[in-house]
Order: C-alpha cells, then structure tokens, then sequence
C-alpha cells in the first residue's frame, strides 16, 4: 500500500535534484559556451548554441592581447600572491597547529581560543586598519602587502590542530620522548610524515581563498602591473562596450571588449582553481574526513 | 611506514620551499614597482589614461620617442566608479612617491576636479601658472575645471547635447514638418508619434544620465553651486516642473532601454529611435550601422539645435566629456601641464575624428575636426552647425560638485522610472537624495538663492 | 567572500576534540614549553601583526577622531546611509541563512538516500560553482540575470522582468546576492554535510529500520540531529562570511552603470565608500568596529547555542 506513494515521493526527489543541478550547472555550460559566439550571436542564438572554433580562437586572442596582455600580468601577479601567502599559510599553520596540538606551553588554551575567535571575525571589516599598518611597515606597493595577509590563515591553523590531536596516536610521541627524542625529531620525524593530507588541504584551502581575494588587493594595489585576476576582473568590466558607454567612442585603433570576451576572462580566471577542485576534490574530501573515519 | 612516507614529505616540503622562493623572487622583480623607480636615474612621468585615450598615447609616443613617461591604462573612473578618489584617499595617506603616484590623470567624469582638488583632497595642481591663459582661454567648458579661482583641469571635449533626428524617419512620420525647437513641440511631437507608429521614439528616457539630458538641459537648479560650498537644490523651480510635466505627457514616445543594454541592440532600437536628445559624440558612437550597434547609418542622421528651454533660455545640457588633471604632489609639474596641453590641442590628436570621437573642447581645433564630418551625416553643413551651436550652450548652472548625480539618479531614482513612476514625483526624490549627498559631503542646501 | 574557505570547516572534528583534551591530560611532563612556543611562533606573529593589531588600530582610529571622543560613531550611525546598509544586509542575510540551511540539508539528505557514484557525480557538479568565487561568479550573473541573453530568460519573463534593469530593481538585490552566495557556497558544504552522514554508524540506521523508520523518519530523527554541529557550524562561518559582502554588491553595481546597486549598498562597502570618496578614515573604522562587534556577538551566540566549542 505504500508502494504508490513512495514512487510520486521518489518522482519529485529526482525532480528537486534536477531542479537544483540545473541551477547550480547551467550557468556553467552557459559560460563555457559564451566564448565560442560573438557578441551579436550571444543575443539572439539560444543560450545553449555553440558558435564555432574560429570565434573562440579569436576571443581567446583579443583577452590575452587586451591592454598589452595584462590578463597575462593578473595571472602571474594572481600566482604570486596565492601561492606566496599558501607557502606562508602552510608554513605557519603546520607547526602551530601541531604545537597547540600536542605540546604543552603556557597560553595555549589562550591562543586556542583567540585562534578561534579571529577565525569567525569578519577579516575585511579589517581591511582599512590593515593598509594604514601595512604602509607604517612600508610594505604598501610590495607583494608583502598580500602575501603575509593572505599566510595568516588561522582556520588553518585549526584543521591542523583538529587533525593532529585526532589522528597521532599519543603514545607514539611519549615513546620517542622517552628514547631520548627532542621535540623537534618529534615534529621532524614522527608528526611531519603524516602530516600530508592536512598540508594539502590546508593549502588547498589557502590557496582557493587567497586567489578569490577581492577586497584585499582591491585596496593594497595601485596599477595594472600589480592587479591579481579578480581585481582584473572588474578592470574588464569596464572597459566592455556594453557596461561602459565611454567604450562606445573609442577610435578604431582600438579593441572593443563585447561580452563573449568577459566571458572567456572569467574562464581563465577561475582556470587554476577549477583545475585544482577537478583534481582534488576526491582528495580533498577523503583528507577531509581521515579524521572523522578513525573516530 | 615512517621511513617509506618520510623522504616523500621531504620531496613535499622542499617544492613548496622552492616555489615560495621563486615566487619571492619573481615577485620582487615585477610586481615591485617600487624596485623600478629607484633604479631609473630620474623617475618617470606617470600618466594615467583610460581605454578611449589608447589613440592618445599611441600618437603621443610617435611624436616623442624620448619621454621618460609611464602610461598606466586605467578605468578612467567611468561611471562614477571612485578609483581616483580612493587611489588619491590612499595616497594623501602613504605619501605621493614620483613615479609611482600618477603626475597626470585622465577623468571621465565631468564634475570630478572640484571633488579631487578642493578639500579633503586638495589633490590637483592650479594649471594656470604653468599654461597660458591664451590658450586654456580658449578650452571650452572651463566651468568645470575654473573652481575657486584655481584651473583644476583642461577639458578634452565638449560633450554638449544636441537633438540627433533620424532625416528618413521623420520626412516618413512627419512629412510636413521640421524637427522640433522647443520643449513643448518636442513633447507634442512625442503624443502624436505614440498614436501614429507606436514602437517608434524621441527620446530615452529610465537612464541615469535623464537629469544631465531633460534638467541640466532646461536650467533646472539641482545641483547649482552659488558659493563655496553652499548648493541650490530646488526641485520646485518652474525649470524642473514644467520639463518633467512635459517629458511625462509624451513617456510612451521614449525608450526605456539604454544605449549601453543588450536589449537595446537585440531590438534594433537605435532604428527606431525617430529622435534622441544626446551628446555630440553620440552620433558618431551608437548610429553606425553593424552588429555593434545595430543603428540605422549615420549618413541619415543630422543634428539639430537643442530644444529652446521653457524659460526661453537658449542653454542644452552635457554627457560625458573628460577631464586631463595634473597633480599637486607631481615632482615635474611643469613637464606634466605640458603634456596635458599638448593632449588637449595638439590639432594631430584633437582635429582628428579617429583619434578624438567629440567635438574638441580646444575651440581652435574645431573647425578642422567638424570639416572631417563632411559624409559622414546627413545635411553635414547643417549638423556641423547645430553642433557648434550647442557646444556653446552648455549651462554652466549644473555644477561639478563631490557627489556623482549620475550615480544618485541610478540608485535612487532610475528604478521607479523603469516601473513606471512619474519624472514629476521623482524630482522630489533625486533633490531629496542630491541632499543628503551633499549635506553629508559637508556642503550647505539651499532651496532658494 | 569567503565561502570555499568556508566549506572546509569539518565542524564535525568537534567530537574529535575529545581526543585532544584526553591528549592534553595523559602528554608526559617530558614535552617541554619551550618547543611548543618555537612550533607556535610564526603563527603567533602574523596572528598579533595582522590579527589583532588591526582591530587594536581600528578602534584607536574609530575612537581618536578629531571631532572628540566618539564622535566617529556618531557620524557612522547619523549617516543617511547607515540604515539602509545595515537593512540590506540584514534582509541579504536572513534569506540567504534560511534558505541555505535549508536547502544544503534537504538537499544533502536527498542524496544520501542515492545511490553512492549516482550522489557523488551530483555532489561533484552541486560543487563546480565554488570555483568562481567573487568578481567572477558576479560576472556569470550579470548575465544570468538578463533577460536578452540568459539561459534562465523563461522565469525572468515569468516573473514580469523584461530589462535587466527590472531583474536588479533595489528591492530584488538582497535575494540577488544570496542567490549568487547560495550558488558558490551550496556546494561544498553538501559535500561537507554529506561526508558527515557518511560517519552515522551503519548499525545506527539498520537499527533504526528495524525499528520501522521509513526513510523520512530516519532522515529527521536520526541523521538531522547527528549533523547538528555541522549545521551550526556552517551557520557561524556564513554569518561572519555574509557580513563582509563587498565584491559581489561592488561588481554587480559598476556593472549595471550605477543603476539600483549604491556604492554603498552593505555596511562595509558603506565604510570603504566614506575612507576612499570622503578621505574620512575615523567613521570607516568606526563602521569596521561596529560590524566586528556585531560579527563577533552572533558568532558567539551561535558557536555558545550551538554548544560547538565545548570548553576545554
């Protein structure tokens, strides 16, 4: 008797689910296509009509040629920034996470805490207070003013910790202690080689947070030379004819940017941390939950 | 286990330090400006330009091979967007260092040079004691850039409003007719068009830039500066009732689609438009035919003096236009006017309509730049004509001032209008809102003079 | 905004920590101080550099105006500007939270009744959009949100916008903005939800059918309270997220041309807006104070409700 209601139950689950897959999906395939179509062809085909190699090939070009090829300078620049603070954040996060973890100091519960705290503070309510300190240390127009803002990574520093005091077995560490073991072979030895699945995630994470700044550069950068890709982002915007009417009158000595080539700016923009989620997301989320599976 | 991970781990650690390293250093080399500027014997020139001055800069190098300039492309703070005043904000904090902070900027926006040069900025440098009066005399539109005595900018182009009719439309709609020269003949014109070809239209009408085409256009004071920041902000005036009680009599005869929106293109709307109050450089920019655009050609285009306004004033409003400022902390000031006067009249830059798509501010550069017009619109004598006309018909009563009227008019008004709200009670809202904008910005609103 | 970030917080470790605690209790006097302020050091010197010296900064900012003590924060709450802003943010936040609770939970426990490799190829698409974080994914709506040229053009229609200008009307944008949050951040936090149902012992739910629970039943009694930490979790990390909206408001703004999105449309772009056009530092960190403290009071109402931290 309940097999007719179970099956309509069923019925609108699937639908719910495509419902939902087609919103989070469709905007994605929407982008991909974009590029191939020029501007007049993004209007009036179907949202879903692929235009034709030719126009991708020559969207493709006028992005990575626009302005002197700053797309180029955002991503290295975007490169720089992310990978310098993700150095930093691992560099920082690891053994503090492990200090908090499994060594005994005065203030640790202190710093637990506050670690705790900063983690859930709204970090761009600081982004003011922070330019004006960064240009009293003179880092203002350096790639300091990124790099050591986007390495202080306190929630790394909690999974590290989480990580650490869930997966070491105790024991392990009193044994090398008790053999004569200082603690920094304890750290060197024991705790560091299996410390690789929290070193990816944390730089995973720092990484994708770090790359996906906007605000942060926003307000530290001053010039196309020094702009990350979503700061870029936002440049494009700008000069599209179709955000920016000024466009409109520009000689034509000069590229026009149309919609299609915003689109195929996001494309590369977000292609490292796409590229990234496709090839971690198993790892990750198996690293992930190491913990949680020994429980 | 511990020995099988261990080396792996290393191998880790070591990448990461390597990438770290390289990234430090690779950084240290180019994302440092600061590392090229000492180097180079005497800092560069730092010119800031926005994508519609790339021509400019092009021309400008040909001509001096040798100048020690740095050109940064920038937004060129289209639309209001605030760069320079927060890259400016920044630097009266961490210092103007010469050759990093720009020593000339390029401002689209109009009313900026006030904003930027007068206090809490106080960021521009006074042009007059380094560029003849002979010649910043004869740069039209100075109202925007004379502000308390001091000549904050040059003026780039005139971006005066004309009324663009399109000939063949209208010889088709209104055959027995000339193109309206007042206000009322235009409104009436609009009536008679919505009953006699509807999806056709005079104007447009839900953009943010409505107050600089219909208030600045019929001397309505809003946004009137009448001393040292002390604003007259009168939505009562008859110069505001009457052209908003007139624009609304006629509003199916106006398109609410912009220029600048998809569906303005995918409707072809710029084919429909029987006429369109906008400035000179609208004709060259949104008429051509072609898939940019989809307008009509501009060779059926031809301009017409702008409506009379109500009060009888022969005045017309301005959209666009820009700015060239040098700034105070500049280490070469004399060397960055001189580029900013070169910019703005140099015939090779100004007199040519490749290069310079408005009408040049610099009077003496016109006539060349309007001569170039011949075949290109409809009537060119007459269109030349009416654009000088209105290029000295601007009224100076609407003012540059610290606030972005555009932006108020967009965020607070524009959505009501698109819902169908009336201009009439709108007129309360944008005073109400220009207001508060400039109370807040530390300027005195009056209601009367 | 920082939802990627987000989505790796295992709020599930929670239990974990009682681990640590017992770690902490039987560690050998043997480990000595020292090296445990070595391990900490680094991290302890970007945390009082860029950390705290900030907030210690902001408050001195907010607090030594030249107007006299305080006054800053007069001026933050007597700009015409500050309601709104904080209005927008509160409307932004409400939908945003509940819908997202919601939805990621629903949708999460839909999946969990699936087939494994079926739910993992919908987790892995549900989870794509997080890559375009920021300008980007604000990008992709711009255009989403255009009814000349978006795939979703059908239910613009529907819904009576035929402009782009009607889709982003002011009274639309705090459901723009969380629908934009919502479709970067959904995903990885289904993947979050979902590795934690993974972790409801097999026995727990095999009794529970025993018992007679249909799989509703079992869903709202038994998985739902076991992934309680989680919810919470992802609460609190969205809250201090949703604060900070800049990029999204910001982009989308200088996008339409300034029409219905103020550059001042949520608090901390209010507080950028007044430091940046107005040159006045004292009222942005005034206005950086008061959306710190308000932050940091619903963090610890939630995080204390939540029971999340249990102290140590």
């Amino acid at each position: 008797m309940a097999f007719p209601r179970r099956h309509a139950l069923q019925l609108v689950g699937i639908a719910v689910l495509l419902l939902f897959t087609a919103f989070f999906f469709v905007p994605i395939v929407w982008l991909f296509l974009a590029p191939t179509k020029t501007d007049g062809q993004l209007l009036t085909q179907s949202p879903f009509a692929f235009g034709s190699f030719h126009t991708l090939g020559q969207t493709f070009h006028r992005i990575v040629t626009y302005g002197g090829h700053s797309m180029l300078i955002w991503l290295k620049n975007s490169a720089i920034y992310s990978v310098g603070g993700t150095a930093l954040a691992v560099l920082a996060a690891i053994p503090a996470g492990y200090g908090l973890a499994l060594t005994h100091f005065i203030g640790r519960k202190a710093l637990l805490s506050i670690t705790l705290v900063v983690m859930i503070m709204p970090a761009t309510a600081l982004v003011l207070p922070l330019f004006l300190e960064i240009n009293k240390l003179g880092l203002y127009g350096t790639i300091w003013s990124l790099i050591l803002p986007f390495g202080f990574f306190p929630f790394g520093v909690y999974l590290t910790y989480i990580y650490f005091s869930s997966t070491i077995p105790k024991d392990l560490l009193a044994a090398a202690r008790i053999d004569g073991a200082s603690e920094w072979s304890v750290f060197r030895f024991i705790a560091l080689p299996l410390a690789r699945p929290i070193v990816s995630l944390v730089g995973f994470f720092a990484f994708v947070a770090s790359w996906n700044n906007f605000f942060l550069p926003f307000v530290m950068t001053y010039d196309n030379s020094q702009y990350p890709v979503q700061i870029g982002l936002q440049q494009l915007i700008g000069s599209t004819a179709s955000f920016n009417p000024t466009n409109f009158t520009a000689g034509s000595s000069i590229v026009v940017l149309h919609r299609p080539d915003l689109a195929m700016a996001v494309i590369i923009a977000i292609a490292p941390v796409l590229i990234v989620f496709l090839f971690a997301q198993r790892a990750l989320v198996s690293g992930m939950l190491a913990g949680a599976t020994k429980e | 286990m511990k020995s099988y991970l261990s080396p792996r781990f290393r191998a880790l650690a070591l990448s990461v330090a390597v990438v770290a390293v390289v990234a430090v250093t690779a950084g240290g080399s180019s994302a440092s400006v600061r590392s090229a500027s000492t180097k180079a014997s005497s800092p560069p020139l730092v010119v800031w330009y926005d994508a519609a001055r790339a021509a400019y800069v092009s021309e400008y190098k040909a001509t001096h091979p040798h100048a020690n300039i740095k050109w940064v492309l920038y937004s060129g703070d289209s639309n209001g967007d605030g760069t320079l005043q927060s890259k400016f904000a920044l630097y009266n904090r961490v210092g103007w260092k010469a050759g990093v902070a720009p020593d000339v900027v390029f401002d689209e926006e109009n009313y900026e040079a006030g904003w930027l040069g007068e206090p809490p900025f106080n960021d521009l440098l006074d042009l007059s004691k380094y560029i003849p009066k002979s010649v910043y005399s004869k740069d039209e539109g100075l109202g925007d850039c004379m502000i308390n005595g001091k000549l904050l900018c040059l003026r780039n182009d005139n971006a005066a409003n004309v009324l663009w009719v399109d000939t063949k439309l209208w010889s088709q709609f209104f055959p027995n007719q000339a193109p309206p020269t007042t206000w009322a003949q235009y409104a009436s014109d609009g009536q008679a068009l919505v009953k006699s070809h509807p999806g056709y239209y005079i104007g447009e009408f839900g953009q943010p830039w409505d107050a600089e085409t219909y208030l600045w256009g019929n001397e309505c004071p809003l946004n009137q500066a009448i001393g040292n920041s002390v604003l007259l902000d009168n939505p009562n005036s008859p110069n505001c009732t009457t052209i908003a009680h007139l624009i609304d009599s006629a509003r199916d005869a106006f398109t609410k689609d912009g220029p600048f929106t998809t569906a303005w293109v995918n409707d072809k709307t710029a084919q429909h438009m029987v006429m369109d109050i906008g400035a000179i450089w609208q004709g060259g920019a949104i008429y051509p035919s072609g898939s940019g655009s989809e307008g009509p050609g501009t060779n059926v285009m031809e301009a017409y003096p702008p409506p009379v306004a109500t009060n009888g004033a022969h005045v017309t409003g301005s959209i666009g236009g820009g700015l060239w400022m040098v700034t105070s902390h500049s280490k070469q000031p004399k060397a960055a006017a001189a580029l900013v006067q070169y910019m703005v009249t140099s015939p090779k830059i100004q007199a040519n309509p490749k290069i310079t798509q408005g009408l040049p501010a610099y009077a003496p550069d016109q006539d060349a730049w309007l001569t170039s017009l011949d075949g290109v619109f409809a009537n060119p004598k007459a269109t030349e004509a009416a654009i000088k006309q209105a290029a000295g018909e601007i009224w100076t009563g609407w003012s540059p001032v610290p606030w972005s009227v555009e932006s108020i008019f967009g965020n607070s008004v524009t959505p009501g209008l698109v819902a169908g709200g009336s201009f009439t009670s709108a007129l309360q809202t944008l005073a109400g809102n220009i207001k508060s904008a400039a109370q807040s910005a530390g300027w005195q609103v009056k209601s009367k003079k | 905004m920082t939802l990627p970030s987000a989505t790796a917080v295992p709020g599930g470790r929670a239990s974990s920590r009682r681990g640590s605690r017992a770690a902490g209790r039987e560690r050998p006097a043997g480990s000595s101080a020292t090296a445990g302020y070595f391990f900490v050091a680094l991290y302890v010197g970007l945390l009082g550099l860029l950390g705290v010296a900030p907030v210690v900064y902001a408050i001195y900012l907010a607090l030594s105006n030249s107007g006299g003590f305080g006054s800053s924060f007069v001026d933050a709450f007597k700009d015409y500007r500050f309601v709104p802003a904080f209005e927008h943010i509160l409307a932004f936040m409400l939908i945003w939270l509940i819908s997202q609770t919601i939805l990621v939970v629903g949708l999460t426990l839909m999946l969990h009744t699936l087939a494994q490799r079926v739910g993992a190829v919908f987790r892995f698409l549900f989870y794509i959009p997080g890559a375009l974080a920021g300008a980007a994914s604000v990008v992709v709506w711009l255009f989403m949100l255009d009814p000349t040229a978006s795939p979703f053009a059908f239910v613009l229609h529907w819904l009576g916008y035929a402009q782009f200008n009607n889709a982003i009307a002011p009274g639309n944008l705090s459901t723009i903005f969380a629908i934009m949050a919502f479709w970067t951040g959904a995903g990885g936090w289904i993947v979050v939800m979902y590795g934690a149902l993974n972790n409801i012992p097999h026995e727990l739910l095999e009794s529970a059918q025993i018992d007679g629970a249909n799989a509703f039943k079992t869903a709202f009694f038994i998985k739902l309270p076991l992934i309680r930490k989680w919810i919470v979790y992802m609460l609190v990390l969205s809250f201090a997220g949703g604060t900070q909206l800049f990029v999204e408001p910001t982009v989308l703004g200088s996008a339409a041309l300034g029409v219905g999105v103020s550059k001042y449309w949520s608090p901390n772009q209010l507080a950028w807006f007044v430091a940046s056009q107005y040159d006045n530092f004292a009222e942005a960190a005034a206005l950086s104070v008061v959306l710190l403290v308000l932050g940091l009071f619903v963090a610890a109402v939630l995080v204390w409700r939540g029971r999340l931290f249990e102290a140590e």
